[in-house]
Order: structure tokens, then sequence, then C-alpha cells
């Protein structure tokens, strides 16, 4: 406990202290130039907002979280198989690989409304934009662990004639967990801006609304404050995605993820 | 000891696109003996340990394993590094090739069991992962697995190198006590000469680029061996001749 308590203290106060000085600063300004509270409120002002708009906020969280974590559990399972299919068919790999690429360089914020003029707004389109946002690092991380498996465990299996399913089973699956998780962290991270992006253009025929359709609505009505409040629920909402991976990887799946030096 | 060969080799010889790797060899193990192949580093000696656990095939010659009627010896292969599983512990690493075998757990228990106790790991070694162990736990680990499946023929490429003297000698010896109760054939890949000498019944030597055998030598010291064998003059004189047969100066 004696050991124990200075290590938290260090790990966990520099960056309070970091954040109370931004704060602070961010603060001081507004009050000292006399900024509008319509271009810049105090952190205090978006406080109080999130405040009155809570329940508002709240299902706006409730429904972006639903899309972002439907978008990545779809994106972990699809890539999953992907990189399967990729990892067991080089030709297929060689093939398919680059569009994958491709897929990923294109910006998806340009893409989203063509596929909304696909599937018509709503929450399915959401999770669809936060489903490609989030595709790549799985496909990727996930291929690289299936193939760079140890070649002389392959020849342990070799040896022991092994059928190829045992391979794929017992040798590059469990050897891929550590990569394929690598890659949903920041899968989760971007299957949240895949939600947000998504609702931009595409939440508007929910009942309820969206985070991502909030926030440009609240600049349009001057109300930054409530802006701010869901930018900073957004925020909160991508961080809560890639601690969640983070505690998958240290409970349940540090058996395959802390094997490696 | 019957008289039956466990590998036969007829000229054999492997290569890499324009790179001869062995060529010319010639081989003739009998079954049960502890055979040494000596040579330096990249004479190609764990290419043929490879050809011989049909992890390589051979561009041409001949190359018999328990006989010709055997269609699927079982071999045990000890590589250069443990080879583990990180993500299995003791136990299952070293039940991984019963399991690819399609043994169900209950009835690997006993094979596995009895493995561990002939490396010399400890009860409380067993459900560690391989992070946590020493390098000689871990080859002790991998030499279990090998030992698992009861294999006819033992094949140890330079399973020991990575180790400290101390560590090799105490692992050297284990290995002799392993042989003498398994009674399995055992080929054993080393540059070290006297590791060889300690070890084995006969030594192999191969020369380098392209690798073949050159001249064996018979050594003649009854089993067990101990420590105190390393400080007699007749192992003086063969690791002396040995080393000279190698090329090298001074053993």
């Amino acid at each position: 406990m004696n050991t124990a308590r200075p290590r938290i203290f260090r790990s966990v106060l520099p960056p309070l202290v970091t954040c109370g000085l931004l704060l602070g600063a961010w603060w001081i300004v507004v009050e000292l130039f006399h900024v509008k509270s319509y271009f810049l409120p105090t952190p205090d002002e978006v406080l109080l907002a999130a405040w009155r708009v809570r329940v508002e906020l709240l299902a706006g969280c409730w429904l972006t979280a639903r899309a972002a974590v439907g978008g990545f559990v779809l994106s972990v399972i699809t890539g999953s198989l992907i990189s399967l299919v990729f990892s067991q068919f080089p030709t297929v790999r060689l093939g398919c690989f680059p569009y994958a690429v491709i897929l990923q360089t294109v910006p998806i914020v340009a893409l989203a409304p063509i596929i909304i003029n696909w599937q018509g707004a709503g929450f399915q389109s959401v999770m669809l934009v936060s489903f490609i946002v989030s595709l790549f690092p799985i496909i990727a991380n996930a291929t690289a662990g299936l193939t760079s498996v140890d070649r002389s465990l392959l020849e342990l299996f070799q040896l022991n004639q092994a059928t190829r399913l045992q391979v794929i089973c017992k040798l590059q699956i469990p050897h891929a967990v550590a990569d394929l998780v690598t890659g949903a962290r920041t899968s989760a991270g971007l299957a949240v801006i895949g939600a947000i992006v998504g609702e931009f253009f595409a939440g508007n025929s929910t009942r309820s609304h969206g985070l991502g359709f909030m926030i440009p609505r609240d600049i349009l009505r001057m109300k930054t404050d409530e802006a701010f409040a869901a930018v900073i629920a957004a925020t909160a909402l991508g961080i809560s995605m890639f601690a969640l991976v983070s505690i998958l990887r240290a409970t349940l799946l540090a058996k395959w993820c802390n094997a490696r030096p | 000891m019957n008289n039956r060969l466990a590998i036969r080799a007829d000229s054999l010889r492997l290569a890499y696109d324009e790179e001869t790797i062995v060529e010319n060899v010639n081989l003739e193990i009998p079954a049960g003996r502890f055979v040494s192949i000596l040579g330096p580093s990249g004479c190609g000696k764990t290419s043929l340990l490879r050809m011989i656990a049909d992890l390589q095939s051979p561009n041409s010659g001949e190359l018999t394993v328990m006989g010709p009627a055997a269609d699927d010896p079982r071999v045990g292969f000890v590589f250069q590094d443990a080879t583990l599983l990180p993500w299995r512990n003791v136990v299952d690493n070293i039940r991984l090739p019963l399991e690819l075998a399609g043994i169900n757990r209950a009835d690997s228990n006993a094979a596995v069991n009895r493995v561990i106790e002939l490396v010399g790991l400890r009860i409380r070694d067993r459900s560690k992962f391989p992070r946590m162990l020493s390098g000689g736990m871990r080859m002790r680990v991998s030499l279990a697995r090998a030992l698992v499946t009861q294999p006819e023929i033992l094949l140890l490429d330079e399973p020991f190198a990575a180790l400290d003297d101390l560590l090799r000698q105490r692992l050297n010896e284990d290995l002799l006590r392993i042989w003498q109760s398994e009674n399995s054939t055992v080929v054993f890949v080393t540059h070290n000469i006297s590791d060889a000498v300690f070890l084995s019944q006969e030594v192999h030597v191969m020369s380098d680029k392209p690798g073949t055998f050159g001249n064996t030598l018979q050594i003649p010291f009854p089993y067990p061996r101990d420590s105190s064998l390393r400080t007699t003059l007749e192992f003086a004189q063969l690791t002396e001749s040995l080393s000279s047969l190698l090329g090298t100066s001074n053993p």
C-alpha cells in the first residue's frame, strides 16, 4: 500500500494538474477578453448547459453509443472474417488488400452522404458509416497477426501432422488475438467518430437525436454551450469505448495479449 | 540394442537455387544409438536434421527413417529455441502433440505427467506460462513436449546452445539419463566439441560448403557418464582429435 500510493499519485496527478491548468486558462481568457458566450462559453457555463439539457444529452449519448457499438462490433466480426480469408488464401489477399487500403483513404465524410442516399437517413445508416470507418484497422491488424506466426511454430505443427483447421484454431487465431485487440482499440475510437459523422448527415429522422445531430443544430441556434456539452459527451463516449477494449485486453484476453515479450 | 537402422541416408543432396547446402551425405544410424552430428555453423547440419524430420525434402538421394516399411515414424524434434506457445501454460504446451493427434485430455494426462517428471520439471511449474520461466526451464518444457509422444527417434538441433555452460552441462546429463530410460534413437546436432564427446556413442563430423560427412569417431566411454568424465585424459584426447578433424587449431 505504501509503495502503491505514490505510484498512483505520480500517474494520476500530473494529467489532473494539466487538466486544471487548461480549464483555468480557458476560463481566464474568456473573462479577460470578454469573449461572447455564443463564441466561446466558460467551462462553468458548459457544465451548467450540460445539466440543463441532461435528459436530451443522455438520450443522445445512448443513441450514438448504440450506433458506435453496433458499428464497432460489426467491424470486429466482419474484419476478423475477412482477415481469416486473407490469411488462408494469399492470392485473395494480394488481390484485395490494396482496395482495403484504398477504402481506408477515402474520406468518409465524402462517402457518408452517398451511403445515406442509398440507405436513407436513420439509425441503420449511422451504424453503417460507423462500421465502414472502423473496419480497416481490424483487417490490417488481424491479417498481420494471422500471417506473422513464427516459422518454427508452424513447423512444430507440421511435425505433428496438424490439420489445416488445427493450425488455424490452435496457432494462427490465438497468435492473432493480441493484434486484433490492438486494432480494436483504434477501431473503437473511430467507430464513435463514424457514428458522429453519420449523424451529421443522417441523424435527423430518428425520434431521439444523437450527439452528432445535436452539435451542428446547437451551433445554428447559437447555443454554443450546449454544443460544447455534446462534444464533451462524444469525447467521453470515445474514451469509454477505448477503455472498455483495454479492460477486456487486461482481463478476459490477458492470456493471449500479455504472452508476447 | 537391435541391429535395425533408425536412419539411413544415401547420397543426399539439398540445394536452394544455385547454392548447394549439403551434398553426397551418407549416414547410417542404428536404432537406439546416441549420435552427434558435429560441424561448424552453417555447414548444413540443421538442414540434414530437418530432412530426417521430413520438414524438408532432399533434391536427390534416398532417406529412410525407421526402415522402408515404417510409413509414419514417431519423430520428436527439439528446436534451437524452445518454440513454446506463449498463451499456453507448461502442461498444455507439453500436451500439444497429443492434442493434435486427437487424444483427449483425460487420456493424455498420464503421458504428460510422466514426461514432466522425466525432464525434471517441478510440480509448481506446471501451470506457469513460458514468459515466467527461465531459458533452461523453457528448454526442459520443449524437451518434454518432444518426448510426450514416446518418439522412436529424438532429433535435437543445438537445443542448449543459448544456455550458460553450467546449465548446459546439467541438461546434457539429464538428456543422457532420459535417453537411457526411453530407449530411443537420439540425433544431436551441435558445434560444441566437448558436448558431442560427452554425450554420444559416435560423432559424425561434417564439413561445410557444401556440407558433407568426413570422419566418424567412436566414443567408447560407458554409460552412465557424469561430469568427472570431462577431466579424464581420454576425453581430452578425443576432443583434441575431433577438433583437428574439424580443422580448428585448438579445442
